[in-house]
């Protein structure tokens, strides 16, 4: 009876979480004129008429390839970038010996909760002095070093036995030899975890890129969907399709990494 | 080859000094076991040799030049870890190759290589295999393996039969001592276990509390403890250490007696001193038996110290029984109030 109750409760919770998924997925293949009107029905589930008019429709009223385009590149900076940079900080902080070490883990620590909502106006000031705005640069660098991800491999580093760094030593391996033929390929599912966690986060950033950038040339999916908003008529059906076409590239990510995804959020002890 | 040397090599951990003015010298191609209860500063002293630790006071020399200064691959040593530390993202072939590539030797020498170690060591059949995949007598191999490939000056074990089975331990240790035997590599040992020390090495090293109490042959380890420590620590069990007012004979010559469990017997010869016991315990074990006892001394402040007797065969008595054991009087030790051995006793 337990279980039965547990497995109700599951699949409860998997509903609340699928529903606005599948909606999306039914609006995006209807005629613009039936979403709104069943929307507030179970019909709203079902993709009665099916047609890809609304994808047409996105290609011909904005620049999503652009969109999509500038998404990735950004995106994919800023996790590569991070992964290395990041990796690096952790490393640092839980490997080598230098002063004031433990004073910068606590600010780490400390720089997690702070969220860039809270620093996004200083922030804007300073690429603005630097002449960045409506770049890609200024959508990239200043989101490379994130406290949470150095936090992540912070722990992961902590707990590898140092006697692998050390055997590595004592067989001749520098440094960035040790980091990156020993350290590195020990630690792939938390590199996964913090890739992933980075992409999911930045895909779908929105209040920085808004605040610094102000042409289609530079400007992610983000502000791509909200570009619908602003463009008469109101067209839901447009909008999901960019919706699901928007998704889709995580869904896919997550899906191919999730088992080293969920193994080094477990071996990071983190929960994210 | 290469010989070492200790020359009063301290280290300090922040306020704790795991290591005070060792002063040790490792002859070229000698096999040298430190051993000694945990934190008595022996992996520490081997560390501080493979250049894992920097030294707080004194010298290290590998073959008459400083290495203090040096990093671990400068010093030419090879280094076997407790858990083995092999590259787990490696197979076989690769965590052998690893310290020739590193070196940055030529693709066909790091093969020739790898191969020679891997048939010397049995690993042949085992290139392919990633230590996950390996027991555990076969990953101390590949970890020897991978020490010695680049044919290293000093080799460093620490405590690598740890981690495996009693049988195992018996036979890689023996694989040990031949190899070493064949390669003479000036090889420094660390263990705890004493059955090791004194099976394994040309010389053995006893360190308590971050300093050493004595260096000597295995044989001279046993007959001539330099303390009541060295005496308690070598030896299976170790030797007893009684008040010297135990026994009235010796009572005016020392302030500590010792007997070794196997100099004590249920015969009794002419000259032999008895030693009146109650018995404990006793633990029959095949070809012998351990007799826990304890003294029914002369005076009554030592009544009831405990000793172990090593009586052969089996030795039959009931718990609080009373008994009378007896010793030889040439087998006593006799310790100062120190706990230093009075050389004139044996």
């Amino acid at each position: 009876m337990a279980s039965v109750l547990v497995y109700a409760s599951i699949l409860l919770l998997a509903l609340i979480f699928l529903v606005p998924v599948w909606m999306m997925i039914a609006g995006s293949l209807k005629p613009n004129a039936r979403v709104l009107l069943d929307a507030g029905s179970l019909r709203g589930l079902i993709p009665n008429g099916i047609s890809g008019h609304n994808y047409q429709d996105v290609f011909q009223r904005v620049p999503f390839l652009r969109y999509l385009l500038n998404s990735t590149i950004i995106t994919s900076l800023i996790v590569l970038g991070g992964l290395l940079v990041n990796s690096l900080a952790g490393y640092a902080l839980a490997r080598l010996r230098w002063p004031g070490r433990d004073r910068i883990l606590l600010l780490v620590i400390a720089l997690m909760i702070i969220p860039i909502e809270a620093i996004a106006v200083p922030l804007f000031y300073e690429v603005t002095l630097m002449g960045w705005r409506d770049t890609y640069l200024v959508q990239i660098l200043p989101l490379i070093a994130n406290a949470f991800s150095i936090y992540m491999f912070y722990t992961l580093f902590i707990g590898l036995p140092k006697e692998f760094e050390e055997a590595a030593r004592i067989d001749g391996a520098g440094a960035w030899r040790i980091f990156f033929l020993i350290v590195i390929p020990n630690a792939k599912p938390v590199f996964a975890a913090v890739a992933i966690l980075t992409f999911l986060t930045q895909w779908g950033s929105y209040l920085w890129p808004l605040m610094v950038t102000y042409s289609e040339q530079v400007r992610p999916l983000p502000l791509g969907i909200a570009a619908f908003y602003t463009l008469p008529p109101l067209q839901w059906g447009d909008i999901f399709a960019f919706g699901v076409m928007m998704v889709t590239p995580v869904l896919i990510i997550f899906i191919a990494f999730q088992r080293w995804f969920v193994q080094g959020v477990a071996s990071t002890g983190v929960k994210g | 080859m290469a010989s070492v040397a200790f020359q009063q090599v301290s280290k300090r951990f922040a306020e704790a000094l795991a290591l005070s003015q060792l002063n040790l010298q490792i002859d070229d191609g000698e096999f040298v076991v430190l051993v000694g209860p945990s934190g008595c500063g022996k992996t520490t002293a081997l560390r501080l040799l493979a250049g894992l630790e920097e030294v707080t006071d004194g010298e290290i020399l590998i073959d008459g030049k400083r290495v203090n200064t040096l990093s671990p691959q400068q010093r030419n040593v090879a280094m076997v870890f407790q858990n083995y530390a092999l590259y787990p993202h490696m197979d076989v072939q690769a965590n052998l190759a690893f310290p020739l590539r590193m070196a940055g030797m030529p693709t066909q020498t790091i093969a020739t290589r790898v191969k020679e170690i891997a048939e010397l060591l049995d690993l042949s059949a085992l290139l392919a295999r990633k230590p996950k995949q390996l027991s555990g007598g076969q990953r101390q191999r590949v970890a020897m393996g991978r020490a010695l490939v680049r044919d290293p000056s000093v080799f460093l074990l620490d405590e690598p039969l740890s981690n495996l089975d009693a049988q195992l331990r018996a036979q890689i240790r023996a694989d040990i001592a031949r190899l070493q035997r064949r390669l003479q590599k000036t090889t420094l040992y660390v263990t705890h276990d004493q059955v090791e020390a004194m099976t394994l090495g040309d010389r053995v090293a006893v360190m308590h509390a971050g300093q050493l109490q004595q260096v000597a042959t295995p044989e001279i380890l046993y007959q001539q403890p330099a303390n009541t420590f060295v005496a308690r620590f070598i030896g299976s069990p170790g030797m007893n250490i009684i008040p010297a007012t135990s026994l009235k004979q010796f009572e005016s010559q020392a302030s500590y007696l010792g007997i070794r469990p196997e100099a004590i017997s249920t015969r009794h010869e002419k000259h032999y001193l008895a030693i009146k016991v109650r018995i404990q315990s006793v633990e029959y074990i095949g070809h012998e038996s351990l007799a826990y006892v304890t003294l029914f001394a002369m005076h009554d402040a030592e009544a009831g110290h405990v000793m172990i007797a090593r009586i052969a065969g089996k030795f039959t008595a009931s718990r609080d029984a009373e008994s009378v054991l007896y010793v030889d009087p040439a087998d006593v030790y006799l310790f100062d109030q120190s706990g230093q051995r009075i050389e004139s006793s044996r």
